[in-house]
């Protein structure tokens, strides 16, 4: 037996909406610690990681590790029925072939539930390594949005570069070629969801196909910051922390180096 | 286990081995057929026919002409391993006088017949012999005595065979179930003989039994399937197996082998004369290119049909540098090899051949033709006036009314309603004028849309111009006349310039009869249409009956034109070096002060706002440099009418009606903007050959996106997170791993692990994508299907490739060096392509990549219903000289089409200048 009770239902939809675009079928893992998704995109370019932790939610119980295989676009349309305002249950058997999904209006006036068909999805889980990333960067979602939907105006690949001055961010394209860089806020004085903060051991630049980076903006609503991790020849790590209760974590690895050739 | 104490290995008894070999040889009816045709070939008959009896099943019945069968042959006809064709089997190699010519030489074919069925009969006569011999063999192949006799029949042989495969159950039974099939494989090697043995007729019949009704006796019905006439050239025989339209798509072609057979001999050759020769589809350049399904290639190596795959693969390769759609070319190709560089004796059914250094002919065949597609030129079916003059009548009526077709731009008023008889009318007075002034009416000098006045003075501007009233007509054609007797002065009327006008006449007389015969006749042509070409001589007192097929070419202005003091509006269709004027400029022109009453002044509907006259000085000065070039696109012409002929089977009225108009690319850089018709085309005049095109401005303008955006886009590679295993079939596994540069080319990368089973070795370790999603340039993410995709691709025409792989890798002409960028073929045309290897292999694109780049490049593409300015429909045209391959849209549709040929109209009597505008107006709005 499988329910997770969120009060704040919109996580839920924002989640989705971070991830129906990039990830076409994907398994929900449970287990006591929470909710876990791992899922690739159909050409196996980018890998998208979501953790909600159990504490994050208003109830939950998950008597055994289950996994529920859902498609992003179903289950996507049914979130949709859900108001931002309600509150969201999720239940399922331990081997249910159903996702009972539980909408409730804040004031209590309207409950609906619907049930999802499950799929069996053989995902290979992929253990990621961890890695001391060299460069950490945490700013503001939103002006990380921006800056990717500016660029792909004239290009399609993006060098992220980061040094002392800042990150950098520059296209080179048809029309013409376009830098943004954001200053480290280090030392001004800002609301901390605003705040530029670099984390640099040394400087990295990295360049990467804009239309992913663009996917990933997507969940610019889960949260107001985004952090972005990178390392040389690793990918890079783009990570929307959930208030209170986890992330969402968004690999892609970078454009193979163009002195190879 | 113990061995059996009688021996387990004996001789097959004779008989059997007979059956078993027989069985081999003839495996359906189509190679029952084959080598009976083969056997008539050989005898060198003229023609041949074959019945086929109850489609076949009871009776095949072969009749040639050819030398009969000597008397001291025939009891030896049906023996086995004997032939007339043969005498050592070095012979089949040998190039020398006794080597093979025959396409029979194994001595099984009548032998293994008669084994099969319910035995053979002939009848035969040579040509000593007063009276034919029948002969009857049984399934044994031994003489029947008492059914032999004597039979009528002129020299040639008879060739029956009875109830075949009645000797093997299984196989008749086959046959009569599948007798449909059988009867296609077999009607399809049918055609191959049929094409390839020129100067044979050949006549296919089928007989069958018709029940005799009321007691009366069964009556045979015989229905001719293929007929082949007498023919002396391979085009006779192609037109008349598979129709006119399929050769018009078609071009001859001819490669020489002399020097790859002497490399491969090592320098020593000795005998030339070998290549390949016959004919091959039109590049795909314009709607005249005929592609076609497989089973239209038609090969034959020194006259015996046969399939080359890897020559059909040479082709194909060469062909996909031309062509987007996917088609095939179609193909007939002779291939001459001396004796012993080839080998037919693999099947029983001589299908297949092997040619030494087989290699070094397909490439130089695939180079050859890369050439040969690259360097051709647009051909377009010739919108022809004469076809067109009879349609367009009712549609004249209806254009009283209704304009046919919308002004040009919108934005000028139209003067007025367009008229019938929309060309100005020269009022009698003009007429009478013009006569008495002995004007000419057809000029060769005119400089078109040049104001000729022809004893009017300046300013009152007569125009005689196109006119369609009967009368105008009738004095028209005098004024010819009288010109054409009274060898008259002065072409070029232009009162201040009599002068000059007087030296130029002098020159002039020279070409004036021969010019004058040719208007007549050609105008006389027009009025005739369906009586063609042959009528010349009919009518006209000077006609000499040099003309040409297609037009003469002498360009005259037919019209003379108002002679405003001002450029005036010209009725210009046609000739004007048109000016095309800012439509401010036309609309202050346009509704003109005119001489003339001012309905006559307008041009049917669109053509009369677009058309400004240049000045008379202007057009003066022109009409000297035109007279060079009128002469030199007579030639031109001529020569073109000659290949017209070629192409024209005698008698063939179909074909001459499908006249071609050719356009080169550089004749882009060369082109009049005319207008803008609907908010879609382009009229443009092109100055070579003067002819009128209409042009797709979303086509042109996308094509050269297309083109530019192949070359400069930046296909990324993209490194995957994971390794996407794939689960491929051997054979394209084994395709990956042999073309694996070509993959990585096309931005795939794959990693390999040996430990995996079999078909999972292989893993994607990087994809190629290209556009971001973000910027209207819709985002293409290529994914595992695509190295299916492309396995397809190098499989199908692949294993040969290896060699050429590194072709087209190193050459990035945009220089990113990215890898992706080969992902699509190299635009470097077929010569830069060449590798150290002497191979000519274009990238293999993925189909993915190329839908993605045209859709791009529409989008990006000026849009119809956009009004352009000249210099933008100027600049769009001009583009198109650089492009490697203008033709055709991406997506496959025509770029432009043939309007009409202007020197022609020019030539013309005002009859058909009146009437070109409706049709003209008609193919444009179809167009639209």
């Amino acid at each position: 037996m499988f329910e997770a009770r969120l009060t704040n239902g919109s996580i839920l939809k924002k989640l989705l909406e971070a991830l129906k675009d990039l990830v076409t079928d994907a398994n929900i893992d449970c287990s006591e610690e929470g909710l876990s998704i791992q899922a690739m995109d159909s050409s196996h370019v980018s890998l998208c990681a979501v953790a909600l932790r159990s504490d994050g939610f208003d109830h939950f119980r998950c008597d055994r590790n289950i996994s529920l295989g859902f498609n992003s676009q179903n289950l996507g349309k049914i979130l949709k029925c859900a108001d931002n305002t309600d509150m969201i249950t999720l239940k399922a058997e331990d081997s249910a072939d159903n996702l009972t999904l539980m909408f409730e209006s804040k004031n209590q006036d309207r409950i609906s539930d619907f049930e999802l068909k499950l799929m069996d999805i053989d995902a290979d889980h992929l253990g990621i390594p961890d890695t001391e990333y060299k460069t950490t960067i945490r700013m503001p979602s939103n002006e990380f949005k921006r800056i990717i939907t500016d660029l792909q105006v004239l290009g399609d690949t993006c060098t992220i570069a980061v040094t002392k001055e800042g990150v950098r961010f520059s296209v080179t394209g048809d029309l013409g070629t376009g830098n943004v860089l954001v200053r480290s806020t280090n030392g001004v004085d800002k609301e901390e969801e605003e705040a530029v903060v670099i984390d640099m051991e040394e400087p990295v630049e990295l360049t990467f196909a804009l239309r992913y980076l663009n996917f990933f903006t997507k969940a610019t609503n889960l949260g107001p910051s985004v952090v972005i991790s990178m390392s040389p020849d690793v990918p890079v790590v783009v990570e929307y922390p959930i208030e209170q209760i986890g992330h969402i974590k968004y690999y892609l690895a970078p454009k193979i180096d163009d002195a190879e050739e | 286990m113990s061995a059996p104490p009688t021996p387990s290995i004996t001789k097959i008894g004779t008989d059997s081995v007979r059956q078993i070999v027989a069985g081999q040889v003839v495996v359906d009816l189509a190679g029952a057929v084959k080598e009976l045709l083969e056997n008539a070939l050989d005898s060198g008959a003229k023609s041949i026919k074959i019945n086929l009896h109850n489609q076949g099943l009871d009776m095949i019945e072969v009749i040639d002409d050819g030398s009969g069968v000597p008397p001291s042959d025939r009891p030896l006809l049906c023996e086995k391993h004997a032939t007339s064709k043969l005498q050592n089997f070095d012979d089949l190699y040998s190039d020398g006088a006794e080597g093979l010519t025959t396409l029979g030489f194994r001595g099984e074919a009548l032998f293994s017949l008669a084994q099969l069925s319910d035995g053979m009969i002939f009848m035969t006569k040579v040509k000593e012999e007063a009276i034919g011999q029948r002969v009857e063999f049984g399934r044994d192949g031994i003489v029947i005595p008492e059914k032999t006799g004597k039979v009528a029949r002129s020299t040639g042989t008879t060739a029956q065979v009875l109830h075949l495969f009645a000797a093997l159950p299984v196989r008749r039974v086959d046959l009569q179930r599948r007798i449909k099939s059988q009867r296609v494989k077999l009607f399809r090697m049918l055609q191959a003989y049929a094409i390839t043995c020129v100067g044979v007729k050949l006549a296919v019949c089928d007989v069958k039994v018709v029940k005799g009704k009321n007691g009366k006796p069964d009556n045979t019905k015989s229905e001719t399937k293929l007929n082949t006439g007498k023919s002396t050239r391979v085009q006779q025989t192609v037109t008349s197996v598979l129709g006119t339209k399929f050769l018009s798509g078609m071009c001859e072609f001819e490669l020489s082998l002399d020097d790859a057979i002497k490399k491969a001999r090592g320098g020593i050759s000795g005998m030339s004369g070998f290549g390949v020769k016959g004919l091959i589809s039109r590049a795909p350049t314009g709607e005249l290119s005929i592609s076609a399904a497989r089973d239209l290639q038609f090969f034959s190596v020194n006259g015996r049909p046969v399939d080359i795959p890897n020559f059909t693969k040479a082709i194909s390769d060469a062909w996909r540098n031309f062509d987007s759609t996917g088609k095939k070319p179609a193909v007939v190709l002779d291939v001459k090899l001396p004796n012993s560089m080839f080998d037919v004796n693999l099947s029983p059914d001589k299908r297949e051949v092997f040619m030494a250094d087989e290699a070094a002919f397909c490439d130089v065949l695939r180079q050859k033709l890369v050439e040969f597609w690259g360097g051709s030129d647009g051909r377009f079916v010739s919108n022809e006036v004469e076809e067109m003059s009879m349609k367009a009548k009712p549609a004249l009526s209806m254009s009283k009314s209704k304009p046919a077709a919308r002004p040009l731009a919108k934005r000028v008023p139209d003067p007025m309603p367009p008229k019938r008889k929309a060309p100005p009318t020269p009022s009698e007075e003009d007429l009478e004028q013009e006569q008495e002034a002995t004007a000419p009416k057809k000029r060769k000098e005119a400089p078109s849309g040049e104001v000729t006045q022809r004893g009017v003075q300046p300013g009152a501007a007569s125009i005689p111009a196109p006119k369609a009233s009967q009368e105008d007509l009738q004095a028209w054609r005098k004024v010819a006349k009288d010109f054409n007797k009274k060898d008259s002065n002065s072409m070029e009327g232009e009162g201040e310039e009599e002068e000059e006008e007087e030296k130029e006449k002098e020159e002039k007389g020279k070409d004036k009869s021969s010019l004058t015969s040719q208007f007549l006749a050609f105008k006389q042509k027009v009025k005739n249409p369906s009586a063609g070409k042959d009528n010349d001589d009919d009518e006209d007192e000077d006609d000499d009956d040099e003309l040409p097929k297609t037009k003469p070419t002498p360009k005259p202005t037919p019209k003379p034109i108002q002679k405003a003091p001002a450029p005036a509006t010209a009725p210009a269709r046609t000739s004007l070096p048109a000016h095309t004027a800012p439509p401010t400029q036309t609309q202050s022109q346009s509704p003109p002060k005119p001489p003339t009453p001012p309905k006559d002044t307008t041009f049917a509907s669109f053509s009369s706002t677009d058309f400004v006259i240049s000045s008379s000085q202007l057009a003066i000065r022109q009409s000297k440099d035109r007279k060079k070039m009128l002469q030199s696109i007579q030639k031109t012409n001529s020569q073109e009418a000659a290949e017209n002929d070629f192409e024209c089977e005698p008698g063939d009225r179909a074909k001459a009606n499908n006249k071609v108009a050719q356009l080169q690319k550089r004749d882009f850089g060369d082109m009049e903007i005319i207008g803008q018709f609907n908010l879609g085309f382009i009229l443009a005049k092109d100055n070579r050959n003067q002819n009128l095109w209409i042009l797709d401005q979303h086509g042109c303008d996308e094509k050269f996106n297309f083109e530019r955006m192949i070359t400069s886009t930046v296909i990324h590679e993209q490194r995957l997170i994971a390794p996407l295993s794939l689960e491929l079939s051997p054979s394209e596994e084994d395709c990956v791993l042999e073309n694996m540069e070509m993959f990585e080319a096309n931005g795939f990368r794959f990693s390999y692990d040996e430990t995996k089973p079999p078909r999972q070795r292989l893993a994607l370790t990087a994809l190629p994508h290209s556009g971001s999603g973000g910027d209207g340039k819709r985002a293409v993410q290529f994914g595992p299907d695509d190295v299916g995709a492309l396995c397809n691709l190098l499989g199908a025409h692949g294993a040969s490739s290896v060699a050429g792989l590194t072709a087209g890798t190193g050459t990035g002409a945009d220089g990113s060096g990215m890898f992706g960028n080969n992902a699509v073929r190299r635009h470097a045309g077929g010569t830069s392509a060449t590798q150290t290897q002497g191979k000519v292999q274009a990238i293999v694109r993925l189909p993915k990549a190329v839908a993605m780049f045209a859709s791009r490049s529409c989008r990006h593409s000026i849009m119809i219903g956009t009004a352009l300015s000249v210099s933008q429909m100027s600049s769009i045209v001009t583009k198109l000289v650089d492009l490697e391959q203008p033709w055709n849209c991406p997506h496959g549709r025509p770029t432009l089409k043939h309007v009409s040929r202007l020197l022609d109209t020019l030539l013309d009597d005002e009859e058909v200048l009146q009437e070109i505008w409706t049709p003209t107006g008609e193919s444009l709005s179809q167009l639209s």
